[in-house]
C-alpha cells in the first residue's frame, strides 16, 4: 500500500478495500481531496486497483454531486440563492459576480482563480444576501461590496505571484 | 283520370305538356338551369369535398418546413391498406439531402392503382397528413404491361397536378 | 443433473387458485398462466431490479393485505398468497406509472424502427391514458453511435436499465452505464474502439423501446410487420443458434434470435446477428467461371457441362479412384449424402472427405464418433453439470453463445468452471482454475491429468491443482473440448485420451455419477458431415455403389500431390488457407489436371480452379443441420428474390453432363434416403421437424477397441530466440459471412500477431509495429500486445487470407523465428 501512495500521490488511507463495492466512494473522495477534482488517470488507477470498470466509476462520479471531473478554481465562490437571499436580490448579485469574474455560473475562469457556484442555503439568512469564498463568509452584500472583495483577492494573488517572481532571481 | 273523359283537347294538351318538358331539357343542354346530365368530357362535375379520388402526396406549404415533403416514410399507409396497394421504402435524410423534416423520408412510394379500392384507409392512417385523396377519377388507360400506367411512383404522386 | 426438482406452491391470482413454482417470481408465473402483467425492466436473463414499477399488483400474504402495491417482478410466491392483477387500484397505478414513462418519450413512433415491436407502444395501447397531459418541453439529447452496429437514441430511453444490467450482469464488459442522476440520467456507451464487440447486439432485443437500434436495419429495411420470417440456423459456429431470417421485398433485412431456450437461449453473438449482408453481395458468383486460356463467365449449365466433360474424360481415361472430392462443413446433411452418392456412383472414387476433419490419417471418424457418441450430453446438460472442464478451446471465440451461457452460470455460482488451453481466454474471468500449456501440448496435458487421477504413470506437476479439483467434481462433470483437438495432427488420439480422462474422473471422484464429453466442432454442420461421411461404420446400412472414404482430408490431398488423383472436386472449402500443410495443398493443386470448385464466393482455392461453379449461401439452401449436441435442426430458404443452386442441383448437373443418371430426384428423396441409412434420425422430412429441432442419439461404434495410451508425449517448447506459433480461431476472421458483409468493415478484426508484453519487450516491439515470422518472413503482421498470450508464444488468426497462418504452421506445433520489421505501416 505504501508504494501505491508514493507512486500515485493521493492518499489511500480511507481505503480498506475488501471487495465491497461501497468502498469506491471513500476512494474517489481521497482522489478528489488530493487533486481538487477527479482526473482521468485517477479513475484508471482506481479501476486497476479495485477491478471496477472505468465506466462504472464514471457512472458513480456523475451520480454524486460532490464529485467533480473538472478542476476547480483556487477560490470557490458560492453565492446563496435561498429564499432570504433571493428576496434580497441574489439574482442581481450573481450577474455582478459573473461580470467581475468573467465566467458564467458553474464555470471556472481561465486563470484558475475563481469558480462561480450557486447554493441553495448556507444557513445564515440573517446576513442575506450572503456568499462564501472558500471557507470565508461575506454577508449583507451589495454589488459594490462584491466587486471590492473579489478585486481584493485578485490583488493579493497578483502580489503573491509577483513576490515569487521577485524572489526567484535572488535564489 | 279515365280515358273516356279525356277527349281530343285533353289529348293535345298532354302531348304539348310532354313536348314542353322535352324542350325545356333540350334548352337546358345549352345552359338551362335544370340540367340532369353534363356534357362529359367537355364538362366535368365538381366533386363533393369528401370524394375519394386519386391520391396525392402533399408538401408543407407554409411554416418552417415549407417546401419539404410531408411523408416521413413510416409505411403506416401500407400497413393499413387492405388491398396491398402501397409499397414504401424509407431512407435517412442527410443535412445536404433533405426531403422531409426529421430523420426519415420515403425514397420509394409506389401505388398499384389496379388494386386500389379507394377506401381511404391510407389517408386515415397517415400521421402527418401526407397522403390525401383528391378528386381525380379519370384513371383509365389502355396499357397494362410495363411501363405500367397504373403503377404510380412517388414522382407521379408528389406535386401531381389535378384537373379540377 | 445437479438441479433440485422444482417445488410448487398454491396461490390465488384474481380469485383463481393456481399452482406456481416456488423458485420463480410471481411476474413470470402469472404471465406463463396467461395473466397480462405489463413490465419493462424485468427480463428473464436478468435478476429482478424493480425500476419501472409497471408490474405492480395487489397482494395479500399471510392473511393480511400488504399496505402498498408490490412489484411482481421481485415478489416470490408463498403458500396461500392472494394476488390481484386487475384491481382498480392496480389499473390506476399502471396508468399513472405509464404516464411517467411517457413524460420524456418522444411521439415519433412512425419514424422509430422499433415501432410495431415496441413494448412501450403495446403497453401504452393496453394500459395507457390515451392522451398525454405533459405540455412542457421534453428532454432532448442528440443521437450517438454506440458501436459500429448500434445507434443510441437518448430521447427514447425510459431508463428501465435493462441494457445497463445486461452489460454488467450478462455480457460483463460494462459497455453501457447510467450517467448523471434523476431526471438528467442518460445512458452512455463506453465502447472500446480497439476491441470488436461480441455480444452487444442483444441489447437491441432487450431494449423495450427504440433507444437502441441496429444501424444496418435502420429505416431502409422496412417495418417489423412487413418482414417475412423463415427459421434458419446461424452459420458461424457449431452451437447452431436458432435465428429468424427476416426478408422484405425479396431482400434479407435482418436476423433476429428465434429464442430456443435449449440451444442458445436467444443470446446471439454479433457476428451471427449482423452477418447477413453477404447473402446478396454482388461479389457472390451467380454464373459459372471457366478458366482456359482466359477467364470467361458462362451460364451455370455451360459451367456444369464443362466440369462434366473434364471429369468424364478423366474417369474414362484413368478408371476408378482417379478423382478426389472434398467438402467443407457448412453444407446441409442431405447435401453430404448427395456428395457421397456423387463420389461413389458418378465419380467412382473412394477418395472423398466430407466435413472438417483436417488430419492426414486413415479414416479416423469412427474413433471420433465412438469417443464422442458414447458420452455426449445436451447444451442444457453441460450448463446443469456441477463441474465443467473446458479443454483446448476458447469458447468465446469458437461457440460464443455457449461460452456466454457458461460464463453466466459460473458467475452466478451454478457450476464450477475449470479451464485449460494454450493461452488465456475471456471465459477465464469467473473460472475457479485456469491453466495454460504450450500450444500443441493438449495431448500431453490430458494424459498427464489422467495419470494424476489414476495414480499411474508420469505426472507433470502443472496438472496437480486441476486433478485435485476434479477429485471433487460433484454430481456430474462435463468436458468441453474444441479447436486444439481439431488442429492437432491426430484428433482421434486426442479424443481417445479425453475418453480415458472421462473414465479417470468418474473413478477418481466418488460422488460423480456421470462424466460427459462434448466437442465444439469447427463448423455449423460438422456433426452432420461426420455422420454421413462414415455412416457405414455406424450401421450395417450400405448404399449401392458407394464405398467408405479412404481417409481424411490429408489422405486425399496427399494422393493428389503424389499424382495418384487426376482431378479434385472441392465443395465450399478453402483448403489452401485452412489446411495446415500448405505445401501439400499447393502440390496437390499443381499435380492434378483439373480442379473443379463449387462455392458461393471466390477465395484462395477457387482462384486455382479451372471451373468455378456457383452455389447458394446457407440462406438459399434448405436442409437439416446437426449441432454440437446432436440436435437435428432445420434451415429453410429465405423469402428472397435471388435464387442459387443447392449442392444437389450442381451434382445432378455435372452427372447429366457426364451422361450419368442424377444421384437423387430432389431433396425430399435424399432426406428419405438419409433416414434409411442413418437409423434413429428423428425425422425424414422438413415439415415434420419442429422449429426447435429434435435431439438425435447416434449409435456409436463399440468403444472397447479404443485403447488409450498412458504415455506422456514430449514437452513442446520453442528454442531460445524463437516463439511458438499458435494459430487460434477468432470469431472475426476472413470467413465469407464476415468478409463479404459491409457491416464488419468498421470492426477492428484480430489480424495481428499477438505477443505477450514480456516477449515484446525482449524483441523491442510495441503495439502497431510490424514483425516478420519465420526465417524468410513468411508472415508479416502488426503486433498487438496482449496479456492473455502465454509467454514464449505468438498467437495469429488462423483464417486470414492476406497472411495465412499455414504458410508457417506445417506440422503443429511450430517454433518460428521472429524479427522486427523496419518499415512500419506497410500493408
Amino acid at each position: 500500500m505504501a508504494d501505491t501512495k508514493a507512486k500515485n500521490g493521493f492518499n489511500f488511507q480511507l481505503w480498506r478495500y475488501d471487495g465491497e463495492p461501497g468502498e469506491l466512494i471513500p476512494l474517489l473522495q481521497a482522489a478528489q481531496d488530493h487533486y481538487g477534482y477527479i482526473p482521468e488517470h485517477a479513475i484508471e488507477h482506481i479501476s486497476a486497483a479495485t477491478g471496477i470498470t472505468p465506466s462504472k466509476i464514471y457512472g458513480v462520479i456523475t451520480f454524486y454531486n460532490q464529485f467533480r471531473l473538472q478542476p476547480m478554481g483556487k477560490y470557490v465562490i458560492r453565492l446563496c440563492e435561498g429564499t432570504a437571499c433571493h428576496v434580497a436580490g441574489a439574482k442581481t448579485l450573481l450577474e455582478v459576480i459573473e461580470d467581475e469574474v468573467g465566467v458564467h455560473e458553474g464555470e471556472t475562469d481561465d486563470d484558475g482563480l475563481f469558480t462561480v457556484l450557486t447554493v441553495a442555503c448556507i444557513g445564515c439568512c440573517s446576513l442575506a444576501p450572503v456568499m462564501l469564498v472558500n471557507e470565508e463568509t461575506y454577508g449583507k452584500l451589495d454589488p459594490k461590496k462584491i466587486r471590492s472583495i473579489l478585486r481584493q483577492i485578485r490583488r493579493e494573488e497578483q502580489q503573491k505571484s509577483q513576490g515569487k517572481k521577485a524572489a526567484q532571481p535572488a535564489k | 283520370m279515365s280515358r273516356a273523359k279525356v277527349g281530343l283537347f285533353g289529348s293535345i294538351k298532354a302531348l304539348a305538356d310532354g313536348l314542353i318538358i322535352t324542350l325545356k331539357q333540350f334548352g337546358g343542354a345549352f345552359g338551362g338551369r335544370n340540367t340532369a346530365t353534363v356534357q362529359y368530357p367537355v364538362k366535368k362535375l365538381k366533386m363533393q369535398e369528401r370524394f375519394r379520388g386519386l391520391h396525392r402526396l402533399e408538401r408543407y406549404t407554409e411554416g418552417p418546413f415549407k417546401g419539404l415533403e410531408k411523408c416521413i416514410g413510416c409505411a403506416l399507409c401500407a400497413a393499413a391498406c387492405p388491398a396491398e396497394v402501397i409499397t414504401v421504402v424509407a431512407a435517412e435524410n442527410t443535412e445536404e439531402n433533405r426531403f422531409s423534416p426529421g430523420e426519415r423520408y420515403a425514397v420509394v412510394y409506389d401505388m398499384d392503382m389496379l388494386r386500389c379500392i379507394f377506401c381511404g384507409m391510407c389517408t386515415e392512417a397517415c400521421p402527418t397528413g401526407a397522403i390525401v385523396m383528391k378528386h381525380d377519377y379519370e384513371l383509365a388507360d389502355d396499357r397494362r404491361r410495363e411501363p405500367n400506367k397504373f403503377m404510380y411512383h412517388k414522382e407521379d404522386l408528389l406535386d401531381r397536378e389535378f384537373h379540377w | 443433473m445437479a438441479r433440485k426438482p422444482i417445488e410448487y406452491v398454491e396461490i390465488e391470482i384474481d380469485g383463481q387458485a393456481v399452482k406456481v413454482p416456488a423458485n420463480q417470481v410471481v411476474l413470470w408465473s402469472a404471465r406463463e398462466l396467461g395473466y397480462d402483467i405489463p413490465h419493462f425492466c424485468a427480463h428473464r436473463w436478468l435478476v429482478p431490479y424493480g425500476a419501472c414499477r409497471m408490474c405492480l399488483v395487489k397482494v395479500e400474504a399471510g392473511g393480511r393485505m400488504m399496505p402498498k402495491l408490490q412489484t411482481s417482478c421481485s415478489l416470490m410466491p408463498a403458500e396461500g398468497m392472494k394476488i390481484w392483477t386487475k384491481d382498480p387500484e392496480v389499473i390506476q397505478a399502471r396508468r399513472e406509472q405509464l404516464e411517467f414513462h411517457l413524460l420524456n418519450h418522444p411521439l415519433e413512433c412512425p419514424v422509430c424502427d422499433k415501432g410495431g415491436e415496441c413494448m412501450l407502444q403495446d403497453q401504452t395501447r393496453d394500459h395507457g391514458m390515451g392522451e398525454g397531459r405533459f405540455r412542457e418541453q421534453k428532454r432532448i439529447r442528440p443521437d450517438a453511435s454506440m458501436n459500429p452496429y448500434i445507434r443510441l437514441n437518448y430521447k427514447r430511453c425510459i431508463h428501465c436499465k435493462r441494457c445497463v444490467n445486461y452489460a454488467s450482469d450478462i455480457d460483463g464488459s460494462y459497455f453501457l452505464q447510467f450517467v448523471d442522476r434523476g431526471a438528467e440520467t442518460y445512458i452512455e456507451s463506453f465502447d472500446d474502439p480497439a476491441a470488436a464487440p461480441r455480444f452487444s447486439g442483444n441489447v437491441i432485443d432487450m431494449c423495450p423501446v427504440g433507444a437502441l437500434t441496429a444501424k444496418s436495419y435502420r429505416f431502409t429495411m422496412g417495418r417489423p410487420w412487413e418482414q417475412e420470417l423463415k427459421p434458419s440456423i446461424g452459420a458461424l459456429d457449431s452451437v447452431g443458434a436458432n435465428i429468424w431470417l427476416n426478408a422484405r421485398l425479396g431482400d434479407v433485412a435482418r436476423i433476429v434470435p428465434r429464442d430456443n431456450p435449449t440451444v442458445e437461449n436467444g443470446m446471439l453473438d454479433d457476428a451471427t446477428r449482423f452477418g447477413w449482408e453477404f447473402i446478396e453481395d454482388p461479389r457472390r458468383l451467380t454464373r459459372a467461371l471457366v478458366r482456359g486460356e482466359e477467364e470467361t463467365r458462362v451460364s451455370r449449365l455451360a459451367g456444369e457441362t464443362e466440369a462434366g466433360r473434364i471429369l468424364g474424360r478423366i474417369v474414362n481415361e484413368h478408371g476408378p479412384g482417379s478423382v478426389g472430392l472434398l467438402a467443407g462443413a457448412g453444407l446441409n446433411t442431405e447435401e453430404y449424402l448427395a456428395l457421397k452418392l456423387f463420389a461413389g456412383r458418378v465419380l467412382n472414387t473412394s477418395y472423398y472427405n466430407l466435413g472438417d476433419c483436417m488430419s492426414s490419417i486413415e479414416v479416423p471418424d469412427d474413433a471420433t464418433l465412438a469417443t464422442v457418441g458414447s458420452g455426449f450430453t445436451t447444451i442444457e446438460g453441460i450448463l446443469n453439470a456441477a463441474t465443467v472442464l473446458t479443454l483446448g478451446c476458447d469458447l468465446f471465440e469458437e461457440a460464443p453463445s455457449l461460452g456466454l451461457r457458461l460464463d453466466i452460470a459460473a458467475r452466478r455460482g451454478l457450476l464450477r468452471l475449470l479451464n485449460a488451453r494454450s493461452q488465456q481466454s475471456g471465459i477465464d474471468r469467473f473460472a475457479e482454475l485456469s491453466l495454460d500449456y504450450p500450444f500443441g501440448g493438449l495431448l500431453r496435458f490430458v494424459r498427464g491429468l489422467t495419470n494424476a487421477l489414476t495414480g499411474q504413470g508420469e505426472v507433470p506437476p502443472e496438472v496437480t491443482p486441476l486433478a485435485e479439483r476434479l477429485r471433487q467434481a460433484g454430481e456430474d462433470c462435463a468436458i468441453v473440448c474444441g479447436d486444439e483437438v481439431w488442429l492437432s495432427e491426430d484428433p482421434p488420439t486426442v479424443l481417445k485420451a479425453l475418453a480415458a480422462l472421462r473414465e479417470a474422473i468418474a473413478q477418481a471422484s466418488p460422488d460423480t455419477k456421470a462424466v460427459y464429453l462434448n466437442p465444439v466442432y469447427k463448423s455449423v454442420n460438422s456433426a452432420g458431415a461426420l455422420l454421413v461421411n462414415c455412416f457405414e461404420r455406424l450401421t450395417d446400412g450400405r448404399l449401392e455403389g458407394v464405398t467408405a472414404p479412404v481417409g481424411c482430408l490429408g489422405k486425399v490431398l496427399e494422393a493428389a500431390a503424389a499424382g495418384k488423383l487426376k482431378a479434385l472436386v472441392i465443395f465450399d472449402k478453402d483448403v489452401l488457407v485452412r489446411y495446415q500443410h500448405r505445401d501439400v495443398v499447393e502440390k496437390a493443386l499443381k499435380n492434378v489436371e483439373a480442379v473443379i470448385y463449387c462455392g458461393a464466393f471466390p477465395n484462395a482455392t477457387s482462384e486455382r480452379a479451372h471451373v468455378h461453379l456457383p452455389l447458394g449461401t446457407w440462406a438459399h439452401r434448405e436442409g437439416f443441420v446437426i449441432n454440437l449436441e446432436w440436435r437435428v435442426q432445420k434451415r429453410l430458404v429465405a423469402s428472397i428474390d435471388s435464387v442459387a443452386p443447392s449442392v444437389l442441383d450442381v451434382v445432378n448437373g455435372i452427372a447429366a453432363a457426364m451422361g450419368q443418371s442424377p444421384v437423387a430426384a430432389d431433396l425430399p428423396a435424399l432426406r428419405a434416403q438419409l433416414a434409411r441409412v442413418i437409423p434413429g434420425l428423428p425425422t425424414n422430412t422438413l415439415d415434420d421437424l419442429p422449429d426447435q429441432g429434435l435431439p438425435f442419439s447416434p449409435k456409436p461404434p463399440a468403444l472397447d477397441r479404443l485403447k488409450a495410451s498412458t504415455d506422456l508425449p514430449a514437452e513442446v517448447a520453442a528454442p531460445d530466440g524463437q516463439l511458438l506459433l499458435t494459430p487460434k480461431r477468432f470469431l472475426y476472421n476472413d470467413r465469407e459471412e464476415i468478409r463479404f458483409s459491409r457491416v464488419f468493415d468498421k470492426i477492428p478484426k484480430p489480424f495481428y500477431a499477438f505477443l505477450n508484453p514480456a516477449d515484446a519487450a525482449k524483441l523491442g516491439v510495441s503495439d502497431g509495429e510490424w514483425i516478420g515470422l519465420g526465417g524468410g518472413h513468411e508472415l508479416e503482421l502488426p503486433v498487438q500486445l496482449a496479456a492473455w498470450v502465454r509467454p514464449g508464444s505468438v498467437v495469429v488468426n488462423d483464417y486470414y487470407l492476406a497472411q495465412p497462418a499455414n504458410r508457417l504452421a506445417g506440422a503443429a506445433p511450430a517454433a518460428v523465428a521472429v524479427k522486427k520489421l523496419a518499415g512500419v505501416g506497410k500493408d
